[in-house]
């Protein structure tokens, strides 16, 4: 006979209980030993009461009552420690399940077709894979401990009755029935009362909701006492509600509490009148009376195991039905096999694509793409060109006619091959957490990984990766990263040399004509693009409490800011920099990078700063503790005034920081020499940027034109030093932050295509890839497609300037979902039909 | 050692608070509650632009507005190979606003006549604050097609002839 169930392959069709099956049987039945072994270690101690009453006590024999308590002692500490085994292994089992549910449901909804993330919330799938899916891992746990543990521990002491006396054991017993009956009809009515009470409360909550949107009706009608009536009216339903609510939450636990003290009572009546009788003894009565106690216990965990259920199948049931669907697409080769390689010819022939409501996107699409030819999708909007690009790489499904990539039917190929041979770029796409060099190795590494690729196989080199950097225009962004960012003292030593000597180069040949937008590190002047913590240092820390954010908690420089009459007036300005930041940022929801930019408060410390800014509406500033003075000079520290415009440098302070500049290096020199080194010309500063290293000063402005400038002088220097290369891989190191969002769309959709590029696959399809970018890098990228791409890739290319499809093989024109005209850019024009039309109309519309 | 007498325009007054009242009187904005102006405000960076210097060219990406708060900025609009110039503009002037509503290309070429400072707000910025306040969208929209409105109202009013000879539609009805 077969012992396990047939559990269905596709997930959303599998029950609650075949996670069970799927669990770690093997330490599901250590399990079950352990249950056994429990139950009699708990029914144990029963026999030993009525030993150590009636023979102990009974026949004064003191030996058999150390014994018996021994005993008794032995299975109290060993249920005690297979309790524990039973709860730990539970939790493995259930969590073990859990991280299985939780691995193939992640596998799952990655497979779902494009149609279900469209109606998807991100929030529902977030919620569903981290929080709901825990009460079934909860429940895979307990379902073979909880039950039969405490069916076992029920039946064991109720034989155990039977045994001792099979009539008290029966009249015990009988109040349960009763219970059964009583206790859910209660329980029943409390559902109905807690229902009215959650429906009251929402009334309620809407009311109050609306008041508060309307209160400058409120307030121009003076209406308070119409507001506070009807407000009366639901506050006093919901008092009634609760009331009855209560009430039968309370006659649940009280019913629950007689059934279980009428018990005892019921056994010393009929007990006590057999014990008198001499048909009962003593220690038979007390084993009776424990075991009846502990009967309660299995049967409570029972009830919450029920419950446990209840909830698991009720959230797995919610999350298999909200997931249900199949993946339109092969996700590999039944039989795995090498990758196949396609030359890049694509067919389409009558493609249509429905749509729920029986729309149709694709109306019979035709299109015949010879290996590397390269084709523009044109069109009005709405017209179907990114549907269709979209069809050919199997980010939809057509519904009806055939389309081809080498003459496999792009339908039923594993989405694997299409991987292998088709490079995407779409028009927003989408950018990972990590480096940029993550980034531009995403779809390699995609690829590495399914084969199983390991090492260095199959990645390109730094070489490679500055090439498509540079061909798609990343180049001055990656540049920009590598220059802006900080080196650690001792590491890239022979870097820091190099760049003092860019320094010395730059500052000959370009330092006076940029005068106007650098800062230079200048010791007798304040410096605005630099923060309060540089400006008093000046100079590269030599010890680690030196180091600027180390700096409010070093007693040396605490104490020099009091001295240099500096602390009061830094909390200050601490203090005007949170209430401002907070004033401003409070409202605004899940705030990224970009709204820290221009204050000194860090992301993830706005939180902090918010509770401090509250105390600070409450305590005065000298009153603050020493922590929140802490908070508020790291702030002032590092203010930096041309940045952090919300609050302004008065001239006091910055005449006192000013001198405090002079006192603290006179202070260095004679209480720590060496602590920290002063800025030279000759030296490099550490705490700097590159960029800063090579300026020695800082860029005033963010105008990219200035940057631009700036760069594009530094990087004949870095060649000169033949330095470039290994700055850029520091760019390349780059972290784009969560979804990319410290990258601009323009330098996304650069990564994008680099990306692509990278992948140098036989088919690209680019979907408005190049929307985001500025006329120069259009041009750049279009002239790419022209010249380096050209016979080597097919490309279809869904686009919206028709400026940039002249030499385009071919041009397909689109029109409410079907091609209207194919040809060459100069046969179309000169047909004077639809694209004739899109290039001359009167407003442009592609 | 001497105070520093260069200390940057932007620095001697309190740029933030400028930069609010500047942002509440413009129309676009007209209607967005302050807490999101604020916001705005504290995006929103000077930037100056020597004479001659191009503030955003003719068929770029409009991907910022400006706010001119010193100097003087000339207008221009390339046909072929004639240019059709605007008179000049001083501080006060605002423009780039409908470019941080959507991607567009800017259909006139601005430069500095004279060293010019201006205010200048990122679309980026913008539409990361506007996605974050959705209840601005509306407003902003009610503004652009009043906006869209009053203007053709006031053109068709004085070029009512030559719009009846072209059979020019206009952007009301679009």
């Amino acid at each position: 006979m077969k012992l396990r169930p047939d559990i269905p392959d596709v997930l959303y069709k599998r029950s609650l209980f075949s996670w069970v099956w799927t669990s770690n049987l093997k330490l599901q039945s250590v399990l079950l030993v352990i249950i056994v072994v429990t139950v009699a270690v708990r029914v144990l101690p029963l026999e030993m009461q009525k030993k150590i009453i009636n023979q102990a006590i009974g026949l004064k024999r003191l030996d058999l009552l150390v014994m018996y308590c021994g005993y008794y002692l032995a299975c109290v500490v060993a249920a005690s420690g297979l309790k524990l085994a039973i709860n730990a292994l539970q939790n493995y089992i259930g969590q073990e399940s859990l991280t299985d549910l939780r691995k193939k449901l992640y596998a799952h909804i990655l497979t779902l077709p494009m149609s279900f993330f469209r109606k998807a919330s991100p929030g529902m799938v977030v919620s569903s894979l981290v929080a709901e899916v825990a009460n079934t891992g909860e429940f895979v746990g307990q379902a073979v401990a909880v039950p039969v543990t405490n069916l076992l521990t029920l039946l064991a002491f109720a034989g155990y009755l039977f045994y001792l006396n099979p009539l008290m054991a029966l009249i015990s017993m009988a109040l349960y029935p009763i219970a059964i009956l009583v206790i859910p009809a209660l329980q029943r009515r409390a559902n109905a009362a807690n229902k009215e009470r959650v429906d009251t409360g929402r009334k309620l909550s809407t009311m109050i909701g609306e008041t508060i949107s309307g209160i400058h009706e409120i307030h121009a009608n003076a209406s308070f006492r119409l507001e506070n009536k009807r407000f009366g009216a639901w506050a006093d339903k919901l008092f009634k509600v609760r009331v009855v609510w209560n009430l039968y939450k309370f006659a649940i636990k009280v019913s629950n509490n007689f059934f279980q003290n009428l018990g005892p009572f019921v056994l010393f009546l009929v007990g006590g009148y057999l014990a008198i009788n001499g048909r009962f003894d003593l220690g038979a009565l007390v084993a009776f009376l424990s075991a009846n106690e502990k009967l309660y216990d299995p049967w409570k965990e029972l009830m919450d195991f029920y419950q446990t259920y209840q909830d698991a199948s009720v959230s797995y049931d919610r999350i298999m039905e909200y997931f249900q669907g199949d993946p339109e697409f092969l996700e590999e080769p039944e039989e795995p096999r090498p990758a196949v390689a396609l030359d890049g010819a694509v067919t389409a022939r009558d493609v249509v694509l429905e749509v729920p409501g029986g729309i149709q996107l694709l109306k019979g699409v035709s299109l015949d793409v010879n290996p590397g030819e390269q084709v523009a999708l044109v069109g009005f909007s709405g017209s179907g060109k990114s549907t269709l690009a979209l069809c050919l790489c199997q980010i939809l499904k057509y519904t009806a006619g055939t389309a081809k990539l080498s003459g496999l039917d792009i339908d039923a190929m594993p989405k694997s091959d299409i991987a292998d041979n088709v490079g995407v770029v779409s028009q927003h796409p989408f950018i990972f957490e990590g480096s940029i060099k993550d980034n531009l190795l995403y779809s390699i590494n995609a690829r590495r990984e399914a084969h199983g690729v390991t090492g260095e196989e199959g990645l390109p080199s730094l070489d490679e990766i500055i090439a498509v950097v540079q061909q798609v225009g990343l180049f001055a962004d990656v540049l920009r990263f590598a220059l802006n960012s900080v080196f650690k003292e001792g590491k890239k030593e022979h870097l820091v040399k190099k760049v003092v000597r860019v320094r010395e180069a730059y500052l000959a040949g370009h330092g006076e004509s940029l005068a106007g937008s650098v800062e230079f590190f200048d010791p007798s002047r304040y410096l605005y693009y630099s923060s309060v913590g540089e400006n008093l240092i000046f100079g590269t820390p030599r010890q680690p409490d030196f180091e600027p954010e180390r700096l409010t908690g070093n007693a040396f420089f605490i104490g020099f800011l009091h001295d240099a009459g500096l602390k009061m007036l830094l909390m200050q300005t601490g203090a005007e920099l949170t209430s401002r930041t907070v004033d401003i940022l409070k409202d605004v929801p899940s705030p990224d990078a970009v709204f820290f930019e221009q204050t000194p408060i860090m992301a993830e410390e706005f939180e902090t700063y918010r509770d401090l800014a509250g105390r600070l509406g409450r305590v005065r500033l000298h009153k603050l503790s020493a922590e929140d003075e802490r908070l508020l000079l790291t702030l002032a520290l590092r203010f930096t005034p041309g940045i952090h415009t919300i609050v302004t440098l008065s001239p006091i302070l910055e005449g006192l920081l000013l001198s405090g500049r002079a006192m603290f290096a006179d202070r260095v020199a004679t209480d720590m020499p060496g602590a920290v080194t002063f800025f030279r010309r000759e030296d490099y500063l550490y705490p700097m940027t590159v960029m800063d290293n090579i300026l020695f000063g800082r860029v005033k402005t963010t105008s990219p034109k200035v940057l631009d400038q700036i760069q594009k002088t530094i990087v004949s220097l870095l060649i000169e030093e033949d330095m470039l290369e290994r700055i850029l891989e520091i760019g390349l190191d780059f972290q784009v932050g969560t979804n990319g969002d410290r990258l601009s769309g323009g330098q996304q959709q650069k990564v994008a295509i680099a990306r692509a590029f990278l992948k140098e696959p036989p088919i690209l399809i680019l979907d408005e890839a190049t929307s985001a970018l500025d006329n120069a890098s259009q041009t750049r990228i279009q002239n790419l497609l022209e010249n380096k791409w050209k016979g080597r890739s097919t490309v279809i290319s869904v686009v919206h300037r028709l400026d940039t499809i002249k030499n385009f093989d071919k041009v397909a024109v689109m029109k409410a979902g079907r091609i209207v005209e194919t040809g060459s850019y100069a046969e179309l024009m000169d047909k004077k039909g639809m694209l004739y039309e899109l290039v001359h109309g009167s407003a442009p519309r592609a | 050692m001497s105070l520093s007498t260069d200390q940057p325009q932007g620095l001697k007054s309190c740029g933030f608070n400028e930069c609010l009242d500047i942002l509440r009187e413009l129309p676009v904005f007209s209607g967005v509650p302050l807490d999101v102006i604020k916001v705005l405000a504290y995006l929103s960076g000077r930037e100056t632009f020597d004479a001659g210097e191009a503030l955003c060219e003719q068929g770029e990406a409009l991907d910022r507005c400006f706010y001119v708060l010193s100097g003087e900025v000339a207008m221009d609009r390339r046909i072929g190979d004639c240019a059709v110039t605007l008179p000049r503009r001083g501080p006060g002037q605002f423009f780039g606003g409908l470019g941080l509503l959507a991607p567009a290309k800017a259909l006139f070429s601005v430069h500095a006549v004279a060293d010019a400072e201006c205010l200048v707000l990122t679309k980026e910025k913008f539409q990361k604050t506007a996605e974050r306040f959705p209840d601005v969208w509306p407003k902003i929209l009610g503004n652009v097609v009043g906006h869209v409105f009053r203007w053709e109202e006031a053109f068709l009013a004085a070029h009512a002839k030559e719009c009846a000879e072209t059979g020019e539609m206009g952007l009301s009805l679009f």
